[in-house]
């Protein structure tokens, strides 16, 4: 490694701890929010320096992307004067509510609490890094992965790992997709996606750019999904893009949800872990074990199972989104300072 | 039987109630309630098939995706994992057979609750799962299945102290799972696998593996809710709704404490310390004297029972200490089988017991409209089957002869004195006595006169029927203790299996 480089890992692994620091005492719950953002994305450098480019898309796309639009449009919601009603809201100067609710808390004890926590966490760190400088090279599973990578169907280790390899394990963390659109339902009411409110348009020039970015997002998870294949890219990385594509559309004002009736709603939510399920059994009937895909026809088995897999992760991530911006505080709401304007359409 | 076909069966048990869930989802709401119900007795004939398997063939293995470890994942069933399969197959029914009513009503008032059958078969998949799993990451996926799903099914009400509860639960077990997660980064750093047999034997005890063995443990603790990491529990076990609490109490806290035990005997038996073991024995007695006492201060039933899980989880771990010792300084000890027994028995016990009292709460809350303890009086009389639920229950909990809480109690006493460790047996006592209080004054209420006549509202047949079963099985355990050991027996880190029989007489 040169000196170059040893200088970078340095900057970055300091850059990390800042942003990290800042997005936990910064004033004001919007800063903490785009640190958190920020951090996600240095997060991502940081895979791309440890070789693990898989990992990077994942954290760059979930981690600071997904996320830091949940947060931001999380924080809408708390930044509204409590009750939000219209009295409210005149008595109060916006402003001050905003800084009043969306500032992170200072209650006594918040301080002891605080300290009890920097203490925990420096203590597990130290142990960890103590831990961790003690483990050798192992290499890990690598080398078994590589032998085994022709019976695979793909010729990408990290794509035979998750879908073939330990396909149950990603089988499963679909699942968990489909479970927290479940529990969301579970705290906010079943409604399927439909009867929340729809967003107004944002003015043109953003329409028109989003009009334009939306095939392109489209595309390249198309291109990703079936870079996966061979090099990093796969399911979960285009998910989230054909999620993200759905969430600039519906921000543009587009009403996507108003024509998903509920049963097409379940079937977006359940096509990807499905269809992970009816291949799986389907290799138990010539006596095969589930999720055994016979060598012949695994590479076709994979795209579809991730194909399928892409537009669940996608649906669900535009969901979660959907659904928690048509309940209170939705985008709409906050642009309009009257409460009596709002939702007309 | 077949052998080849054997190996199926711990697929099918993770299979069919997940392919349940997905069915059930997509039908329509009306359909969905009627399809649950076959979809939970598949599942539970497939645990039967499983537990035949394991009795008649020994332990089974099924390599899924065909790839065998370390490279794939397998599923690997013997006795200890098919107790625990059955045991959620058993409540896991009964649960069902409640909840098909119970939500018929609570649907009339909103809420979420036609989502209960698609979660609660999720959360049976994954219990199964867990149980059979021999990959420790994959056994994080499960835990995080699991989590999710709990949370989800306790905030299904939709009410604001379920909620609030609800959140504190779901970061509790995140913290735990994510401790976990890192436990399990050290262990495949250290030594290049996953899979329980094969980490075992690779393990030794260095510095990077107890590290990585202290934070798995630690973060199963917060989830399994032993004192001090309880603090989630009783909110989030009685805010839910009367099955959803039966299945948190009575099944998802035992399956992070399956896997504790899992860990400490089968897979990192070197880390283990005999200080470790006394620790978690201490944890566990402070748990069983805390969670009973406040039991016994509770005015609302259904946090009177939900405190009572902390105590009784308390009991489950003083099997550590009992064990660890014997284990690592003389491997034949006597007291081994009847310690591992007990502790087991515990986790069976209470299942049932608890099972069948939240369930039997739920009754009463339906029937007089709040779980104030005063407000129960002259149930007895109105609501006889209930009330007797309630009190097999009890006797259960408490320990009396001769039900399976006395089975699981006095193993336990027997390898307290056996083993010279004699300063857990007042513990055991005194949580008894505690746990008689409350009981006790649960029953008194139940038999005494009602101040002004009240009008009860009309229970159905099947919800007191299923909760009498409950209790009555937590009973019927402590008579018919073979069956169950000879499954135990199957795959037992002790080879000095406790005499069939044994258990049930004094």
């Amino acid at each position: 490694m040169n000196p170059l480089e040893h200088a970078l890992d340095t900057l970055l692994c300091l850059l990390l701890l800042v942003l990290a620091w800042k997005a936990l005492r910064a004033e004001h719950l919007y800063q903490s929010a785009i640190f958190f953002i920020a951090f996600g994305l240095g997060m991502a450098l940081a895979w791309v320096r440890l070789a693990a480019p898989d990992v990077a898309l994942a954290e760059a796309a979930i981690g600071a992307g997904l996320l830091g639009v949940l947060l931001l449009d999380s924080l809408r919601v708390f930044s509204r004067p409590p009750n939000g009603s219209g009295k409210a809201r005149q008595n109060t100067d916006p402003g001050d509510a905003e800084t009043a609710t969306a500032t992170t808390s200072r209650h006594p004890g918040a301080r002891a609490t605080r300290l009890l926590a920097t203490a925990a966490a420096a203590g597990l760190a130290a142990v960890l890094v103590t831990a961790i400088v003690r483990i050798g090279d192992g290499g890990g599973l690598t080398e078994e992965a590589a032998g085994q990578l022709e019976g695979s169907g793909v010729e990408h280790p990290v794509t035979a790992v998750l879908l073939n390899f330990r396909g149950y394990d990603t089988w499963l963390e679909v699942g968990v997709l489909f479970l927290a659109m479940l529990g969301i339902y579970c705290a906010g009411g079943w409604v399927g996606l439909t009867g929340g409110r729809e967003p107004d348009s944002p003015g043109p020039l953003l329409s028109w750019l989003i009009r334009g970015l939306t095939p392109l997002l489209i595309l390249t998870a198309a291109y990703l999904l079936w870079l996966g294949k061979e090099a990093p890219g796969g399911a979960f990385q285009a998910g989230v893009l054909i999620g993200a594509a759905g969430i600039l559309l519906r921000l543009a004002g587009y009403p996507l949800t108003a024509h998903l009736s509920p049963g097409m709603v379940k079937l977006g939510l359940t096509l990807g872990f499905g269809t992970f399920l009816v291949f799986g059994i389907a290799a138990l009937i010539p006596g095969g074990a589930f999720l055994e895909y016979p060598e012949y026809w695994a590479g076709e088995i994979i795209l579809l199972v991730e194909t399928a897999a892409a537009i669940s992760i996608g649906f669900t991530v535009f969901a979660f989104f959907a659904y928690l911006s048509s309940r209170d505080g939705s985008p709409s709401e906050e642009h309009n300072s009257k409460p009596s304007t709002t939702n007309s359409d | 039987m077949n052998g080849e076909l054997t190996t199926l069966f711990p697929a099918l048990t993770v299979i069919t109630p997940i392919t349940g869930a997905v069915v059930v989802f997509l039908l329509p709401a009306r359909l969905r309630a009627r399809a649950g119900l076959p979809a939970a007795g598949f599942t539970v004939a497939a645990a039967i098939l499983l537990a035949w398997g394991v009795v008649t063939e020994g332990a089974v293995r099924h390599e899924l995706g065909g790839w065998g470890a370390p490279l794939g994942i397998d599923l690997h069933a013997d006795g200890l994992s098919s107790v625990f399969v059955l045991m959620t197959a058993a409540i896991g029914l009964l649960v069902s057979f409640y909840a098909k009513p119970f939500f018929a009503l609570a649907g009339e008032k909103g809420g979420a609750s036609e989502l209960f059958w698609p979660l609660w078969l999720f959360l049976w998949a994954s219990l199964n799962g867990l149980f059979l799993s021999s990959d420790l990451f994959n056994l994080y996926v499960t835990i995080e299945v699991m989590g999710l799903a709990a949370v989800a099914l306790a905030v299904l009400s939709g009410r604001p102290p379920a909620l609030v509860a609800g959140l504190r639960y779901l970061l509790a077990a995140l913290g735990g799972s994510m401790a976990y997660l890192m436990g399990v980064a050290l262990v495949y750093g250290e030594v290049s696998t996953l899979d329980l047999g094969l980490v075992s034997e690779a393990v030794e005890g260095s510095p990077a593996i107890r590290v990585a063995f202290g934070l798995m443990i630690a973060g199963l603790l917060v989830k399994t809710a032993v004192f001090p990491l309880h603090f989630w529990l009783p909110a989030a076990h009685s805010s839910a709704q009367a099955p959803v609490s039966a299945i948190l109490s009575a099944l998802v806290v035992k399956a992070s404490f399956y896997l504790i035990l899992r860990l400490w005997v089968d897979v990192f038996d070197v880390a283990v310390t005999v200080a470790a073991g006394q620790a978690l024995g201490v944890l566990g007695s402070a748990a069983v004297i805390w969670g009973s006492y406040q039991a016994l201060r509770q005015r609302r039933l259904k946090l009177m029972v939900a405190h009572s899980t902390v105590g009784q989880i308390g009991y489950m771990f003083l099997l550590f200490p009992l064990i660890t010792i014997g284990y690592r300084e003389a491997a034949d000890a006597p007291w081994l089988a009847h310690a591992w027994t007990g502790g087991i028995y515990q986790a069976l016990a209470h299942g049932f017991a608890k099972a069948s009292m939240f369930l039997a709460v739920g009754v009463f809350v339906l029937a007089v409209g709040n779980d104030d303890r005063r407000s129960i009086g002259d149930l007895v009389a109105r609501l006889p089957m209930t009330t007797f639920a309630l009190a097999l229950a009890g006797i259960s909990l408490i320990g009396l002869p001769p039900s399976g809480g006395f089975v699981a109690k006095w193993m336990l006493l027997k390898a307290t004195f056996s083993s010279g460790q004699w300063w857990w047996a007042p513990v055991i006592l005194t949580g008894s006595f505690l746990t008689a209080g409350y009981v006790f004054m649960v029953l008194r209420q139940a038999f005494a006169p009602a101040g002004k006549p009240i009008e009860l509202n009309p229970v159905p047949r099947t919800m007191e029927v299923t909760a009498l079963l409950l209790g009555a099985t937590a009973i019927l355990i402590g008579l018919r203790a073979e069956e169950v050991l000879i499954l135990l027996d199957v795959g037992a880190p002790f080879d000095e299996a406790v005499e069939a029989g044994e258990g049930g007489e004094p």
